[in-house]
């Protein structure tokens, strides 16, 4: 059991590294000199040779990077063009994208499991092929042509919901919640729809199966038989599905919290890329790396406890 | 078939897991302050996050409109953009031979930490301007060899040559005083908590969302202060910014888009404050960059670096008051200098030229170029920019140019410029008080800016007296020269003169805007 | 061997009339491939189709309702709606399409290799996948936008690059159950080499499969594509997307909201049919999953 830890820890220290070295070298891909950003108008020679200096960007890369990794360890990650704590900035944009996410999840997975359910329980049935080109629809409408509409709809024409921006929740429950409904129902959509299909094949395949044609025969009711089977397949699809969705769902945010000026994450990022900030931007994506691979590390760990036989990606099958 | 079942399954986990840290996050991180409108909370959406609240380091417009509430400086511009003093007691005197010049400081004036202006602090302030790596001041005060304190309240800056702008420079951030205490207790990390002379102090900054001020209790004019406090919220989308302030959500809308302008107009519980800027917007046009700025110029041969005669042909294409009207809605100023009418040194006998397509398809003809004659034009990735260079395309081709558009993104823009890798670029100026700075950097053959590549003895010549001319009149017939020779050689096509409009609620009175279009909300209230 | 090779001509004819039966048993997949059809001759025959150029600006007729000259009426600078819709499939169905056959192209190979050998070689890549699968492709757009400058190339790339994960997962999944079948492991017992065992058994059975995943790939990059553009990171102005038009229609929400619906409503007529076609293509190819 240690030494399966243990080798899982190495290997997320390995990732954790050569993350941070691709961080490093991509952001520096990127054209454009951050001392020109950051001068902005003021961009005469003598002014980006100082500011290149301030920041050490004359130094050799190798230099750079173990100056940038030395302070990092330290949970310094620098400061930003405006002169702030890269780590503070992190840590007061990400709730906001979370919440956004959370939101979005919630939603979906509601809706997309309860439509699913229904369409399998009454298969064939108008209902069934209601929901199910809803999905159909669902899938094929980009999910920022559907946040212009409702801005369009609900914000300008009828003014029931803010077009945008955002109130933190301490400040105001539901501000915060009018703010964030647009935005995570637009976020949730591609998730539901996604969800709905997947939900009502699975409960398809059970109810079809043997062991239910049994459980009916016993004469057990339909609603019992449905609702066991709703619950089991939904925990499976709702993992499986989130799990295939994550990519698209942050892709989603970011655009999301464009139009719906939410100054979260992918906003940050994005910024960032423009700005050329490499201390925000190496901080933003380092901290993306090391929280992908903390959890995934919990997860394994949680994985072989619960069941020591399974060794997650350990091994062919 | 298991194994594939199991591995989006834990992926899912992940995911959860990562919300469900989020949403406990949620709950901890936002952490402002409930703000109490009544009492006297001005909100202003700023259409960008501004850079280090250093007055050191800072660099963008946006910044220079939070400074104006909390950091002070030795000179100030009055509603007719003359200099004033501020912290100094009168305006400053030259010696004869204009190489030094002497300021006297007002009495009694304490910083927002409650220590008191002095000429060492002033000296403190202005020797780190010049000298603190990475300061964007330095250029600015460059003359400015050293600082000398000749009295508590006296200092003497000395020269090594004339330099008319300098009282200018010190009427902005170069002129800003900081509390020598915090310079002391932050250095560098002074932007996290900057404390100088201010009607208000700084409070708290989240990037990229808002920056709060409260009304400072060591201000001279403290009586004058209404508001308790003023929160600065960073709102980059224009259409959010209109419908935030449509809702009296912020109660001050920096830099309305012309898109946004008919909504606002109608509202009744709004007013709109306007001001044209003293800036420019413009095509730049590649002449001699052909090596990179600073390099010796060598002629790039692209038909518009060639022939002045094609530079004037693809201006007498274009419509200015069309441009107007169709990109911006008719809400900025047309215009064909680097100054706009508002200026002193506007020059109103130099007439702007009207739409000519048969002089501009005749100028073509006489080069012998065969049409479509080829111009690859830089732009930036905005929508505004895209319309822009979209309605340039569209009459240039008229008279017989074809004009690629090459929407680059904005810093990959500023290096291509700077490399001298481009044709034509739409770009534009933010503007300085005093004409040099918005014509010396760039038509001078020494500019620092001068990625045109294009140089003449006569301008150079024009410029530098400029510089060391002394009176108003002087300096006027200098630049109207200059103008001049601008209007004949083109090296720079002038188009317009953003007009910069701010949205107010009509419940705030004492919101000001000057030509330098920064909103001045320091002694605002509520009605 | 020569069994097999013996009879498939009449076999493959029969199996293809079935096929087509069942195929047009189905409105639905009939109305989408018509939708597709029209898309696609939308996007090849733009310039005959179109009453005006997409980039005809007239200054005097800006923002200008429907009419029986401009039947979606015109755009911010008087150019003619319906007339840029047209032109607009252009960048949707390259990008679509072509995105799709880069994926195929790098997915199908990897999925082969590690579904038919197995071994640390398909854990390695069943683990990337993994990773990949959670990778925001918007993040990777960004990306490469910055480093190459935003371009319809440079989209198409970034959503191809997008598209590879899920479909390596499912050439993998596929090559690892045919494997398993009678006539593979006859051929396998026969001595033919692998090079043969692929291309002639494994991959030909995969097609359907593939076929429809395909016809599902090229909606999402055409969605993708329109995301792009609208956040200037793919097609560039002047060149008419549905994208484009869209990011240039989002000033106008107020006072000219009908610039915003006409380029949406394309993309969603032309995803959705695709996303039938796809479906329809699935029921009919293997009507195991059928409905």
């Amino acid at each position: 059991m240690g030494v399966f830890i243990l080798r899982k820890l190495g290997a997320a220290l390995i990732v954790v590294f050569l993350a941070s070295v691709l961080v490093f070298a991509g952001v520096r891909a990127i054209p454009g000199d951050p001392a020109l950003a950051y001068a902005a108008e003021d961009r005469d020679p003598e002014v980006l040779a100082a500011i290149r200096e301030k920041y050490g960007l004359d130094d050799p890369l190798p230099v750079q990077y173990v100056n940038w990794v030395g302070l990092a360890l330290q949970g310094d990650l620098g400061t930003d063009t405006r002169g702030l704590p890269v780590a503070e900035t992190i840590v007061t944009r990400i709730p906001l994208t979370l919440e956004l996410a959370g939101l979005a999840i919630l939603i979906g997975t509601v809706i997309g499991i309860g439509a699913g359910v229904i369409a399998a329980v009454r298969r064939g049935k108008a209902s069934d092929y209601a929901a199910t080109t809803v999905a159909l629809l669902g899938l094929s409408v980009p999910h920022f042509w559907l946040g212009l509409l409702m801005i369009m709809v609900f914000a300008v024409n009828l003014g029931w919901l803010p077009a945008s921006g955002y109130v933190p929740f301490r400040e105001d429950p539901v501000e915060n919640l009018k703010h964030m409904l647009m935005p995570a129902i637009v976020l949730g959509t591609g998730l539901s729809a996604v969800l709905m299909r997947q939900m009502r094949s699975a409960m398809l395949e059970s109810l079809g199966a043997d062991y239910v044609r049994t459980a009916r025969a016993k004469g057990l009711s339909e609603w019992s038989v449905v609702g066991k089977h709703a619950l089991r397949n939904s925990l499976i699809t709702v993992t499986t599905v989130i799990g295939l969705q994550l990519g698209a769902l942050i892709s989603g945010a970011v655009v999301t919290e464009q139009i719906f000026g939410i100054a979260g994450f992918g906003r940050l990022t994005v910024d960032a890329v423009a700005q050329r900030d490499y201390a925000l931007l190496q901080g933003v994506v380092l901290v993306v790396a090391v929280g992908y691979v903390v959890v995934n590390l919990l997860v394994d760990v949680a994985y072989s406890l619960i069941n020591p036989r399974i060794r997650v990606g350990g091994g062919a099958a | 078939m298991n194994r594939i079942r199991t591995r989006p399954a834990r992926s899912g986990l992940v995911a959860l897991a990562v919300v469900a840290v989020g949403l406990l996050a949620t709950g901890a991180g936002s952490s402002v302050a409930a703000e109490n409108r009544t009492g006297g909370t001005l909100t202003i959406g700023l259409a960008e996050d501004p850079d280090a609240l250093d007055p050191t380091l800072a660099r963008t417009f946006v910044g220079r409109m939070v400074f104006l509430h909390m950091c002070e400086k030795l000179y100030d511009l009055n509603a007719r953009l003359q200099i004033v003093p501020q912290l100094a007691a009168g305006m400053p005197t030259l010696s004869g031979d204009k190489r030094r010049m002497t300021i006297r400081i007002r009495r009694g004036i304490r910083f927002n930490d409650g220590t008191l202006l002095n000429a060492r602090a002033v000296k403190i302030s202005l020797d780190r301007h010049r000298t603190l790596a990475g300061s964007a001041r330095a250029s600015e005060i460059s003359p400015v060899t050293s600082v000398d304190v000749v009295g508590n309240y006296t200092v003497r800056l000395n020269l090594n040559a004339r330099y008319s702008p300098l009282t200018a420079q010190l009427a902005d951030r170069a002129g800003m005083i900081m509390s020598p205490k915090q310079l002391d207790a932050l250095g560098t990390r002074f932007a996290s908590n900057p404390v100088c002379v201010g009607p208000f102090k700084f409070t708290s900054r989240t990037a990229g969302d808002r920056i709060v001020l409260d009304k400072s209790q060591f201000y001279y004019a403290r009586s004058k202060v209404k508001l308790n406090r003023i929160v600065f919220r960073i709102i980059t989308d224009t259409s959010a910014r209109a419908a935030n302030l449509r809702a009296h959500d912020i109660n001050v809308l920096d830099r309305i888009a012309s898109t946004d302008l008919p909504a606002i107009q109608r509202d009744r519980s709004l007013r709109v404050l306007k001001a044209t800027s003293i800036g420019y917007q413009g095509i730049s046009i590649n002449i001699g960059n052909k090596n990179g700025i600073g390099k010796p110029f060598v002629n790039v041969g692209t038909p518009l670096a060639s022939r002045r005669a094609l530079r004037q042909a693809f201006e007498l294409s274009l419509d200015r008051r069309v441009i107007n009207r169709v990109v911006f809605g008719g809400t900025v100023l047309p215009g064909c200098l680097p100054v706009p009418p508002a200026s002193p040194y506007y020059d109103a006998r130099i007439k702007c030229p009207g739409r000519n397509l048969s002089r501009a398809r005749s100028l073509i003809r006489s080069t012998g170029m065969s049409t479509p004659v080829h111009v690859r034009l830089m732009i930036g990735t905005d929508q505004v920019a895209a319309r822009l260079g979209q309605v340039i395309q569209s009459m240039a081709r008229e008279a017989g140019f074809q004009v690629d558009l090459q929407p680059t993104e904005f810093v990959t823009a500023l290096r291509r410029q700077d490399q001298g890798n481009y044709d034509a670029f739409a770009i534009g100026w933010s503007g300085r008080v005093d004409p040099d700075g918005n014509i010396y950097q760039f038509v001078h053959s020494k500019g620092s800016l001068n990625n045109l590549g294009w140089g003449s003895g006569r301008m150079d010549l024009l410029l530098d007296n400029a510089r060391k001319a002394a009176t108003l009149k002087a300096r006027k017939t200098l630049y109207s020269a200059a103008f001049r020779v601008l209007r004949s050689e083109l090296p720079l096509i002038y188009l317009y003169h953003p007009v910069n409009r701010h949205g107010v609620t009509a419940n705030v009175k004492g919101v000001r805007l000057y030509g330098d279009g920064l909103i001045r909300a320091y002694f605002a209230e509520y009605k | 061997m020569s069994y097999v090779e013996a009879t498939p001509l009449s076999a493959r004819a029969h199996r293809r009339r079935i096929l087509r039966r069942r195929f047009l048993r189905r409105p639905a997949a009939i109305i989408s491939l018509a939708v597709v059809v029209g898309s696609v001759a939308c996007a090849l025959l733009a310039p005959w189709i179109a009453p005006y150029s997409p980039d005809a600006t007239d200054f005097d007729a800006l923002l200008a309702p429907p009419s029986r000259e401009h039947l979606m009426g015109t755009d911010d600078l008087g150019r003619d709606t319906f007339s840029r819709v047209i032109w607009g499939a252009r960048a949707s169905i390259q990008a679509g399409f072509f995105a799709t056959v880069i994926a195929m192209a790098v997915a199908v190979p990897i999925g082969l290799v590690a579904g038919y050998y197995r071994g640390w070689l398909d854990t390695v890549i069943a683990r990337l996948t993994d990773v990949l699968l959670a990778f925001p492709f918007l993040i990777l757009a960004v990306g490469l936008a910055a480093i190459f400058g935003p371009s319809l190339l440079n989209a198409t790339l970034a959503l191809g690059i997008a598209a590879v994960p899920p479909l390596v997962r499912i050439a993998r999944g596929e090559a690892l159950a045919l494997r398993e079948e009678d006539y593979v492991r006859a051929a396998v017992a026969n001595g033919a080499n692998d090079a043969v065992i692929v291309g002639r058994h494994i991959l030909p059975n995969m097609t359907s499969t593939l076929l429809v995943q395909a016809t599902l790939t090229i909606p999402a990059a055409i969605i993708g594509e329109a995301v792009l553009s609208f956040l200037g990171l793919g097609v560039q102005p002047p060149t008419p997307s549905w994208g484009v038009m869209l990011n240039a229609a989002q000033p106008y929400l107020n006072e000219a909201p009908s610039l915003a619906v006409y380029p949406g409503l394309a993309i969603v007529v032309v995803a959705l049919a695709f996303n039938l076609l796809g479906d329809g293509l699935r029921d009919v190819l293997d009507p195991k999953t059928q409905r």
